[in-house]
C-alpha cells in the first residue's frame, strides 16, 4: 500500500498517464448528470498544468491496482442501501427476540430465523471482508472465505426452518435449553 | 439498614462539595529521573530491524511537553529523527503513538510514569525513527475533493464574497479545526487492515465538511463517490478516532451523519443566506 507508493512514487514519471487508464479501465456505467458533474466539478482546464481533460486526483486512492483479478473486485457499487437495511434488521431484532420468546408460534419464528441469518450473515460477511484479505491471503482464500459465509448462513436457516417446520419451533427449542433439570442425566 | 444510611449520609456529604468532605487525592509523585524508551529504525535501505532504544532523561531539566522531551533526547543523541514544527498543536506534525496511544507530542504532557514508551504511529510505513510515510493517507484526502466546487465555471470565480449566514458556518465547528496529524486515522482497526480503500475518519471528517458547507455545490457528486462499500462503510463505529484525537474533535459523529447523508436518510439542506447575495456588488 503505501509502502509501494513510496517506492514508486520517485521512479514513476508518467503518474497521470497511468491514473487516467487506470480510470478509464475500472470506470462502471455513470449517471450521466453525475458523469457529467465529476468531470465539470473539478477546476476549470485553464488552471489545470497538463491541458488533458482528465480531473486531476480525482480517484487517487484507487490508482494503483497491479493485477487483473485487482482490477475486477475494486469496482465500486452502491451500498448505502444495503447499509439501511442492515441496520434496520438491528433495530427490529431488538424488540422481536422478546416478542418472540414470549408468544411462540410459526410467523414470529419464521420472521425470527429470517432476520436473525441475515444479521449474523451481514455480520460474519464484514469480518471475512475486513481480515481475510488478498493482500495477505493471496486470491483464492478470501473468495473462499466469503463462499463458506454463504453456505454456513444458508445451512443456518436452512436447519432454522427445519427446526420450525418439522421439530418443536425455534423459541420452543430455545426455551427448551432452559427446561433440562441438573439431577437429570444428559 | 444502619450501614446504609451511613454509606448514604457519607456519598451525599462527598458529593455535596463540603470542605473536608472529599478526601484529598493522592498526587502520584514521580521521580524526574525518567526513562524513555523510544523506537529506533535506520529506514529500509539499511535492512537493519527496528529495536528500542533507552534513553535516561530528568525532565526537570526540559519542558513538560514530550516534544520538549524529544529534543533533549536528540541533544543527547543527534541520530533520533522525528517530525515537528510548530510545538502549538495546529500543524500536526508530531503525532506519536505515547503508552500506547496516539498523540501530539507538543500538547501532551510528560505522563507521570516512570517508563515513557515512544512509538510511531501505528500501520504506517516507517521512513525512520518516529517518521512515518504518510503518502497515502494524504492521497485519500485529495481524493475526496477538499477544496470548494461550484457550477459557476465564469471568469467572475472569486471577485465577490460568498455569503454564508451565521449557523450555516457554525456547522463548520468542529470540522475545520482537523490538523491532519493523522491520529485519528491511525488509531482505528479498520483503516489499519482496509487502508487501502476505506479512507479512514481523518479524510471522512474533511469528506463531511466540504458536503455540509453551504457555499459547495457539488454535493450529489461528492456524495455519489462515497456510496461503495468500502470508502465509508468500512466504519463499524468502533470510535477510537474521537479517543484519540488531539484536538478534542469526534470523527465518529460525522461518519455517522455522513452515512446518513450518503444513503439519502438525510439531506443537506439549502443555505439560509444566499450565496451569492453580494456577487452583483451589492453590500
Amino acid at each position: 500500500m503505501a509502502f509501494s507508493m513510496f517506492l514508486r512514487a520517485p521512479a514513476c514519471t508518467s503518474k497521470l498517464f497511468s491514473q487516467q487508464i487506470m480510470r478509464i479501465a475500472t470506470q462502471q456505467a455513470m449517471k450521466p448528470v453525475a458523469a457529467e458533474r465529476m468531470l465539470s466539478s473539478v477546476l476549470p482546464t485553464q488552471h489545470t498544468i497538463l491541458k488533458s481533460n482528465s480531473p486531476p486526483i480525482l480517484n487517487a486512492v484507487r490508482s494503483f491496482r497491479t493485477s487483473p483479478a485487482l482490477l475486477q473486485e475494486e469496482k465500486a457499487h452502491d451500498h448505502s442501501k444495503l447499509w439501511v437495511i442492515e441496520k434496520l434488521t438491528s433495530a427490529v431484532l431488538v424488540p422481536l427476540i422478546p416478542i418472540c420468546l414470549i408468544l411462540p408460534n410459526k410467523m414470529f419464528d419464521a420472521a425470527l430465523a429470517i432476520l436473525v441469518t441475515a444479521h449474523s450473515f451481514w455480520g460474519l460477511e464484514a469480518i471475512a471482508v475486513d481480515y481475510v484479505r488478498s493482500s495477505i491471503f493471496g486470491p483464492f482464500i478470501p473468495k473462499l472465505a466469503i463462499a463458506l459465509v454463504y453456505i454456513i448462513s444458508i445451512a443456518t436457516l436452512g436447519g432454522l426452518f427445519y427446526l420450525i417446520s418439522n421439530d418443536v419451533g425455534l423459541s420452543n427449542a430455545i426455551k427448551q435449553l432452559w427446561s433440562v433439570k441438573s439431577k437429570q442425566v444428559a | 439498614m444502619n450501614t446504609a444510611r451511613k454509606d448514604v449520609c457519607r456519598l451525599l456529604r462527598f458529593y455535596s462539595g463540603a470542605p473536608g468532605a472529599k478526601p484529598k487525592k493522592v498526587q502520584k509523585t514521580v521521580d524526574p529521573r525518567r526513562t524513555f524508551k523510544v523506537y529506533r529504525f535506520d529506514g529500509i535501505i539499511t535492512k537493519a530491524q527496528p529495536q528500542m532504544k533507552n534513553y535516561d532523561l530528568d525532565v526537570s531539566t526540559c519542558g513538560k511537553m514530550v516534544l520538549d522531551a524529544l529534543i533533549k533526547i536528540k541533544d543527547m543523541d543527534p541520530t533520533l529523527a522525528f517530525r515537528r514544527s510548530c510545538r502549538e498543536g495546529i500543524c500536526g506534525s508530531c503525532a506519536i503513538n505515547l503508552q500506547g496511544k496516539n498523540c501530539l507530542a507538543c500538547i501532551t504532557e510528560i505522563p507521570p510514569d516512570k517508563t515513557i514508551t515512544i512509538y510511531p504511529i501505528p500501520h504506517m510505513y516507517v521512513i525512520r525513527d518516529l517518521v512515518v510515510d504518510m503518502t497515502h493517507f494524504f492521497n485519500g484526502y485529495d481524493s475526496i475533493r477538499p477544496y470548494l466546487i461550484r457550477h459557476d465555471r465564469s471568469k467572475s470565480l472569486g471577485k465577490h464574497q460568498y455569503a454564508q449566514s451565521v449557523e450555516d458556518n457554525a456547522k463548520l465547528v468542529g470540522l475545520y479545526e482537523c490538523v491532519l496529524c493523522a491520529c485519528c486515522s491511525t488509531s482505528c482497526p479498520s483503516y489499519w487492515w482496509n487502508g487501502r480503500r476505506f479512507l479512514g475518519p481523518a479524510t471522512l471528517l474533511h469528506a463531511y465538511r466540504w458536503v455540509v458547507d453551504s457555499r459547495d455545490e457539488d454535493t450529489e457528486a461528492r456524495l455519489y463517490d462515497l456510496k461503495d462499500d468500502f470508502a465509508v462503510f468500512r466504519c463499524h463505529t468502533i470510535m477510537n478516532c474521537s479517543l484519540a484525537c488531539p484536538k478534542g474533535l469526534t470523527p465518529h459523529v460525522y461518519i455517522a451523519l455522513l452515512k446518513r447523508l450518503i444513503s439519502k436518510i438525510d439531506k443537506k439542506p439549502r443555505p439560509s443566506l444566499e450565496t451569492l447575495k453580494y456577487a452583483s456588488g451589492n453590500k
